[in-house]
């Protein structure tokens, strides 16, 4: 599995683990409240309570702007509470925010102004333990300090890229301080087990469910990556073969071609026009993709695709240096017209003799990728060498092709190229990470000269993982509050017998 | 008695065939001048003014061609009026705007709804159909292809460049002009605007 997707799903599980921990601060200060109507005690709850549900809007956010900016607001809400629990009679000033399209634009703001809100509660915090002398505090500052730690280094975290490596740091971070608050929390919840049970339900209930949802979605992103890996084998295999099978049609086509009159005798006649039309009417009728008429000096006389590039040599080319000695052969080829394509040559015989050779076939470009996916439903790639000459992917701005590109992983090349070997690796390619099986492509005497790729975008197997993930948590901690409910009446009627008793 | 009974059928006789005159002249007054104006569509095309040659058509009435198709039938631009139609100019030989007519095939298969709204057709520009026809066929692409071999649609509409694209109200009007490849999301932006554009006409 790859670190994409190790990452994604550890993002969650850290998001869960926080949304956890907040929510037994704010069972306590709730149940501070109960004892002490204090409107400022049941502030710091609400506070705690949205910062909970804040988290778990940003675990299910996976990239979706809507789901960010109600996190981040709520989170900004939920601060702004707990600020306001720490002074009292100080006003609040509740910023209003407006939704823009983009998360990424804002991110940066918003998290820069969460860690000024989050080093606030922790300058507060450190008051009321310099007052209080209550060392119980140290812990609820340290875990403060390391969530503001997180959203700092959140500021400087790129969007969108969260195998960065100061992501990772602040996931880690972060993580840290959920658990030292975690710790916090249990302070007072061992003081008060019997009226705490409920909330250590809801607690083992959160934290078994996501559990249970890594575990799965773990299980699940690497069943859906070999799955996709396996397809992936099978969709080049299925490229290799639709390679192999032009070469033959072009081989049958380009042969029966040369055979008929319309080209011969033209050429026999060196009728120039006679020959335009015949090869146009030829490349339409055998549904080719190029045809190209040349002497046996290789000097060409008419290209069907591309009428005004004539005159110039396809002498040295392989399909014409075998056509020209009379025989019909088949590779696959560079020329400077077509570029790298399927070439079949055969020669045109006129009382016996060799007056001409017609190559005919099928370049490997853009057209050829595009038909490919339609059959497989993958991102399809021809590469010439290391460098990717026809895609069917575009970048982001869906206006160019992914063309003119290597594999990011050099042991591709190494393996594909050098080995002629069929591999499947994580790469990245403009910045979007793929999934890709690579197969070698030879040419007619078996020399690798490129490679075919399918690939799938890694972020529609995240889609899927997140997906599971929302459904997997909904229905485990359903699941796990039926089965708690009666066990904790029963606990509960039973320890009400053992009090009377 | 009975001249009396028959003064009165033929009363209720008139009255009825009155009656039957007046409601076809309703149907027909309503069929011709009332339901446009009820359901927004006036049915008369507000003739725009034509554009001046060398200049642009922005604005202005697109010229109408009739060009044939990769079987040979020809097509007219006028035969889409009634409904918002894009067309582009491309040519298979020119790798940016041969993308346009993967992007627009793409388009009517991802954006089906908005698709079916408008019509969509690409004149390829200086090439014989027989090229037109093998790109065609390889890619698998499935969107109207219209053959400009001779450029005198080009030269009508004053296309620079490859591809071009032009927006084209129901009444027959460039509402937008494109002189680049367009994107998928592009696409949707600018047909979104044309409908609602159409839909104020």
């Amino acid at each position: 599995m790859s670190l994409y997707f190790i990452v994604n799903n550890f993002v969650f599980a850290f998001d869960m683990v926080g949304a956890i921990v907040f929510l037994m601060a704010a069972w306590l200060s709730f149940d501070a409240y109960r004892l002490r109507a204090d409107a400022f005690v049941l502030a710091r709850a609400i506070g705690f309570s949205l910062i909970a549900v804040s988290y778990v809007i940003q675990a299910m956010a996976s990239g979706n702007d809507i789901l960010s900016f109600a996190a981040a607001i709520i989170f900004g809400l939920g601060l702004i509470l707990v600020i306001a629990s720490f002074l009292k009679k100080s006003d609040l000033v509740m910023n209003a925010i407006i939704v823009v399209p983009s998360f990424a634009v804002w991110s940066m703001y918003i998290h820069a102004a969460s860690t000024v809100a989050l080093v606030c509660i922790v300058c507060l915090a450190w008051r009321q333990w310099q007052r209080e002398h209550n060392p119980t505090w140290i812990p609820f500052i340290a875990g403060f300090l390391l969530v503001a730690a997180g959203s700092f280094l959140a500021i400087f975290t790129p969007e969108g890229d969260q195998t960065a490596l100061l992501n990772l740091v602040r996931i880690v971070v972060e993580f840290v301080g959920f658990v030292v608050m975690g710790y916090w929390t249990w302070q007072y919840m061992r003081l008060r087990l019997n009226e705490s049970i409920v909330m250590i339900a809801v607690g083992v209930t959160f934290t078994l469910a996501t559990i249970v949802t890594l575990a799965f979605s773990t299980i699940l992103i690497d069943r859906v990556t070999a799955e996709t890996a396996t397809n992936l084998v099978t969709d080049v295999k299925v490229l290799d073969y639709s390679v192999t099978a032009l070469e033959g049609e072009a081989l049958a086509k380009a042969s029966l071609v040369a055979s008929e009159p319309d080209i011969s005798v033209a050429l026999a006649k060196n009728d120039s026009a006679a020959l335009d039309q015949a090869a146009q009417k030829f490349l339409e009728t055998y549904n080719l993709g190029f045809l190209t008429v040349a002497l046996p000096s290789g000097d060409v006389l008419v290209r069907g695709n591309a009428l005004s590039r004539h005159g110039d040599s396809v002498a040295g080319e392989r399909a014409f240096e075998e056509a020209s000695q009379g025989n019909s052969f088949s590779t696959i080829e560079k020329d400077p017209v077509e570029g790298l394509s399927v070439r079949a040559g055969a020669p045109i015989v006129s009382a016996g003799k060799v007056i001409g050779v017609l190559i005919a076939g099928y370049p490997l470009d853009n057209a050829f990728a595009d038909n490919m996916k339609r059959v497989t439903g993958l991102e399809m790639f021809v590469y010439d060498g290391d460098t990717s000459i026809s895609s069917t992917a575009f970048v982001a701005n869906g206006t160019k092709r992914l063309v003119g590109v290597k594999p990011s992983d050099d042991s591709v090349v190494a393996s594909v190229i050098n080995r002629g070997e069929t591999v499947t690796a994580n790469v990245n390619m403009y910045g979007e990470p793929f999934q890709a099986s690579y197969a070698p492509l030879s040419n007619a005497d078996g020399k690798v000269i490129g490679m075919l790729s399918a690939a799938k975008y890694q972020q529609d197997i995240v889609n899927i993982a997140d997906a599971t993930n929302r459904l997997t948590l909904i229905t485990v901690i359903l699941i796990l509050l039926v089965l708690m409910t009666p066990i904790y009446l029963l606990a509960k009627r039973l320890s009400g017998q053992a009090s009377i008793g | 008695m009975k001249s009396k009974n028959l003064q009165h059928h033929l009363e209720i006789a008139g009255f009825v065939g009155l009656s039957v005159s007046l409601a076809i002249i309703g149907f027909y007054l309503s069929g011709r001048y009332l339901l446009p104006v009820i359901t927004g569509d006036s049915g008369i095309v507000q003739e725009a003014p034509a554009a001046v040659p060398g200049q642009s058509i922005l604005g202005h009435r697109a010229p109408d061609f009739s060009l044939p198709d990769l079987s040979g039938n020809r097509t007219t631009l006028a035969e889409s009026y009634g409904v918002p139609v894009i067309v582009t100019f491309w040519a298979a030989g020119n790798q940016d705007s041969a993308d346009q007519v993967k992007i627009l095939d793409d388009y009517r298969v991802n954006e089906a709804e908005q698709a079916q709204l408008v019509d969509i057709v690409a004149i390829d520009s200086l090439e014989d159909p027989s090229i037109v026809m093998s790109f065609m066929r390889r890619g698998g692409y499935n969107i109207d292809v219209l053959t400009d071999q001779f450029g005198a649609a080009g030269s009508q509409y004053g296309v620079k460049s490859l591809p071009t694209t032009y927006f084209i109200s129901k009444t027959g009007v460039v509402e937008d002009v494109s002189a680049k490849l367009l994107s998928e999301s592009d696409l949707t932006e600018k047909v979104d605007n044309l409908l609602k554009q159409n839909a104020v006409q």
